[in-house]
């Protein structure tokens, strides 16, 4: 962009009555890249003219605090890789190993019991899928998890042996061995698996 | 407009990616202020504005790795290119009572053209960048659904209210005698004439 000096010289005079067409509205109205850093610059001015509001500053540093404590999970994740457990016991597990309360993460993404696994939580099980970072693949793995240990018990995890050098091995593994398993649970369980894992899968592509 | 706060703000990025709790905080105080008045602008209720900022921090603050500096400002560019892109996602979700036009001060009109064109909007954003800043300031400031009044862009930018009104009529004319040069103007231009011709005449 010039300099006003450099500019503003060149401008002409014109009458400030005549009309602006609307077809130039229009172009301008789409150049959105050229106008953010304007309305930040002035969004920032607007901002240190007043005083500020004390509870929307509570809420917007409560929603950093969210942030931040998805950040350390999504460190722990990083870290720990898959792990065979249901959804819940997983992200429990990566909350006690970063130190992070999991009522915060629980609240921002709706879910009230995270071992529980009504219809209704699908879609806040997603969103704290992604704000962790777990990938659709395992999310769903560890979502069918939950389904075979809310039907059978618990999971026998030491029906995989622990020989797989990868991740991705391991998932590969533990998703034959779900497979399995599941062919062994009842029609109405399998029903419901296949229906809760479908909308687990809508909400995290939303 | 001060740019002081900014760009020492330019730091939080790198603290925040190393989890400095206290530069998540202070990213909040920052941004989630300036993100409720760009909301308000873009004509959000104050609760949907409110709502929409508190979420944007969050997705903001998410995203912080993937920030890279890009000299002064560019923390503030990014951070609003966010909440830009969550505001446009939320106006999809409210199709039905909610636009994004920017243009309120301007009469309503149907010009049924589409100037969302590629090569048009790059040709704006050309023009518009062959303003000087100032001027540039002003025709944005103008466009938005809530637009700045001309005495508070005249506050910002150390100017009389007449001087911004001159400015602005000045710097519109100006861009319209640009884009009217332009092959992807003239097109649009000359289709959307076309078809109000033929309207007319069905009419």
């Amino acid at each position: 962009m010039a300099t006003d000096s450099q500019k503003d010289c060149s401008y002409p005079k014109c009458d400030t009555n005549e009309p602006v067409p609307l077809w130039l509205i229009d172009v301008l109205r789409n150049a959105r890249e050229a106008k953010l850093g304007c309305y930040a610059k002035a969004a920032a001015w607007e901002v240190s003219r007043g005083p500020m509001d004390g509870d929307f500053l509570a809420r917007c540093r409560g929603a950093a605090e969210v942030a931040h404590a998805l950040a350390r999970l999504r460190d722990q994740r990083e870290h720990v890789g898959f792990v065979p457990l249901t959804f819940g016991d997983y992200v429990a597990l990566l909350a006690r190993l970063a130190k992070v309360s999991l009522s915060t993460v629980c609240r921002w993404s709706g879910v009230e019991d995270l071992r529980a696994v009504p219809h209704e939580s699908a879609s806040g099980i997603a969103k704290l899928a992604r704000g962790v970072g777990i990938d659709l693949r395992q999310l769903v793995a560890h979502v069918r998890l939950g389904i075979i240990q809310q039907s059978r018990g618990i999971v026998p995890a030491s029906a995989v042996r622990a020989r797989s050098e990868t991740e991705s091995d391991a998932l590969t593994e533990w998703e034959s061995y779900i497979s399995s398993v599941e062919h062994e649970l009842s029609a109405e369980t399998q029903e419901f698996s296949q229906t809760f894992v479908e909308r687990v899968r809508d909400g995290y592509r939303a | 407009m001060p740019d002081e706060r900014v760009s020492g703000l330019d730091s939080l990025a790198e603290r925040m990616s190393s989890g400095d709790e206290k530069a998540y905080r202070a990213f909040a105080d920052a941004f989630g202020p300036q993100f409720q008045a760009y909301f308000r602008r873009r004509g959000l209720s104050d609760a949907d504005a409110e709502a929409l900022a508190v979420s944007c921090i969050t997705d903001a603050a998410l995203a912080i790795r993937k920030f890279s500096y890009e000299g002064p400002g560019s923390l503030q560019r990014w951070a609003f290119t966010i909440a830009h892109n969550k505001l446009v996602d939320w106006a999809r979700g409210q199709q039905y009572m909610f636009s994004l036009n920017e243009v309120s001060c301007y009469p309503d009109e149907d010009t049924s053209t589409s100037w969302s064109n590629e090569s048009v909007v790059a040709a704006a954003c050309e023009a518009l960048n062959e303003l000087s800043e100032v001027d540039h300031n002003i025709v944005c400031l103008r466009l938005l659904k809530q637009p700045y009044p001309f005495a508070e862009i005249g506050e910002m930018l150390d100017l009389t209210e007449t001087a911004v009104r001159v400015r602005h009529h000045r710097a519109l004319m100006r861009l319209r005698k640009i884009l009217e040069k332009n092959p992807a103007c003239i097109e649009l231009l000359s289709s959307s004439q076309q078809k109000r011709s033929q309207d007319d005449g069905h009419g």
